[in-house]
């Protein structure tokens, strides 16, 4: 089929298609990836953008800033497992579009840490430089994707100009203050800045992803039905579970 | 009118069909009335004889404007038209690339539907057999792409 159509009828046929299917299509050979998965050929997003539009029955948000049209239909409608264990049973998923991550609860606890435990290794300036989980708000105490965690902090020390990554270094940072040292004070005022940014950005972060995350929720479980279940399974998971948070 | 297809087949047709053809109709007016044979030479007679079928059995509906594609949907094939479509799949390409060169929307429409239908809800390898597509990912490319697949790169 590659060989013998012109790439704009195989552009029409991918006129009927549901971003699901476009999705297998893409995996299908060379020329249908160029055809699909560039993120900067116009003509790919259009095509994906046209499928987004027909296809999904709720009426949907252009994607946020930076992220390519087939991302976009993969987060609402594709993607269908636990990024970590593979779960597959819809009810045990969710989105947390924060951080662009399906996966299960379970997962979710593992791949996480509470305030609690980071509140003695992190200065609260630096945890206030994190993306916090936003889901379930039933939640009892704040947690942070170790990932996130993570990148967060490496790129805090390399600012510092100290790569080694581990978390007591950070400790010594507040007292920093008091010194005279025009050096130090540079460094200290670069440090604020990123600090101050980071929070601008983490809260930028946290509003696009509100407002994302909840027509993802209208997108994906299209019935009423499914929407309540979800609530009630959650809350009997977290109240089950509660120990542990 | 007369066409003449590839291999030089005559074809009379009902200048009503003939016009179902945006490139016909356009050439018809252009030319006005005339005995000469239009020479169609991209299309073979056993396809021309199929899009003749098409259009003699469509010759009454009304002309779809090509902006109206408000409600894309492939499945609100007719009977006839989908028994129309049920040809080995080289037949329903070349009628495919007949239906563009000759512009008749309708009928590309019908035949890429039925194209969108078969590829819908099949895996990337159940779609390579349908259409008999060979694989040309190397492994080391087929992991990059299952990667590429789950935005598996790190942030």
């Amino acid at each position: 089929m590659a060989s013998n159509l012109p790439s704009e009828i195989i552009i029409e046929i991918c006129g009927y298609l549901h971003p699901k299917d476009l999705y297998s299509l893409a995996s299908v050979s060379k020329n249908y990836r160029s055809l699909l998965w560039s993120e900067t050929s116009n003509t790919t997003q259009e095509i994906w953008k046209t499928s987004r539009e027909l296809y999904i029955n709720h009426k949907t948000f252009p994607p946020p800033d930076g992220m390519c049209e087939q991302k976009y239909c993969w987060l609402l409608v594709i993607v269908d497992e636990c990024k970590f264990c593979g779960e597959r049973e819809r009810f045990n998923l969710n989105m947390h579009w924060e951080f662009q991550l399906f996966c299960c609860w379970d997962c979710l606890k593992q791949h996480s840490i509470s305030y609690d435990e980071l509140k003695d290794k992190v200065p609260e300036i630096l945890i206030q430089c994190l993306i916090r989980i936003q889901q379930p708000a039933v939640l009892k105490t704040r947690r942070y994707l170790v990932t996130n965690v993570f990148s967060t902090l490496a790129q805090f020390y390399e600012i510092e100009g100290n790569l080694d990554v581990n978390f007591e270094c950070v400790e010594y940072e507040e007292n920093e203050e008091n010194e005279e040292n025009v050096d130090e004070e540079r460094q200290l005022s670069k440090k604020e800045i990123w600090i101050q940014q980071k929070k601008a950005e983490v809260e930028m972060i946290l509003r696009i992803a509100k407002k994302y995350k909840l027509q993802h929720d209208l997108v994906r479980y299209e019935n009423r039905q499914e929407r309540i279940e979800r609530i009630l399974r959650r809350c009997k998971y977290y109240k089950y579970t509660s120990t542990l948070n | 009118v007369k066409l003449t297809s590839s291999e030089g087949t005559e074809f009379i047709i009902d200048r009503k069909v003939a016009e179902k053809s945006v490139l016909l109709k356009n050439m018809l007016e252009d030319v006005g009335e005339s005995d000469m044979a239009i020479p169609l030479p991209n299309v073979t007679g056993p396809i021309l004889n199929k899009v003749i079928d098409y259009c003699t059995h469509h010759r009454d509906d009304p002309f779809v404007s090509q902006e109206d594609d408000s409600k894309k949907v492939s499945d609100d094939i007719d009977d006839w038209d989908a028994e129309f479509c049920k040809v080995d799949q080289g037949t329903l390409f070349e009628l495919i690339l007949s239906a563009n060169y000759l512009d008749i929307k309708p009928l590309l429409d019908l035949t890429c539907k039925t194209v969108a239908n078969m590829i819908k809800g099949k895996t990337p390898d159940e779609i390579r057999k349908t259409f008999n597509i060979t694989n040309d990912f190397t492994p080391e490319e087929e992991e990059h792409v299952r990667k590429e697949n789950e935005w598996c790169e790190e942030r």
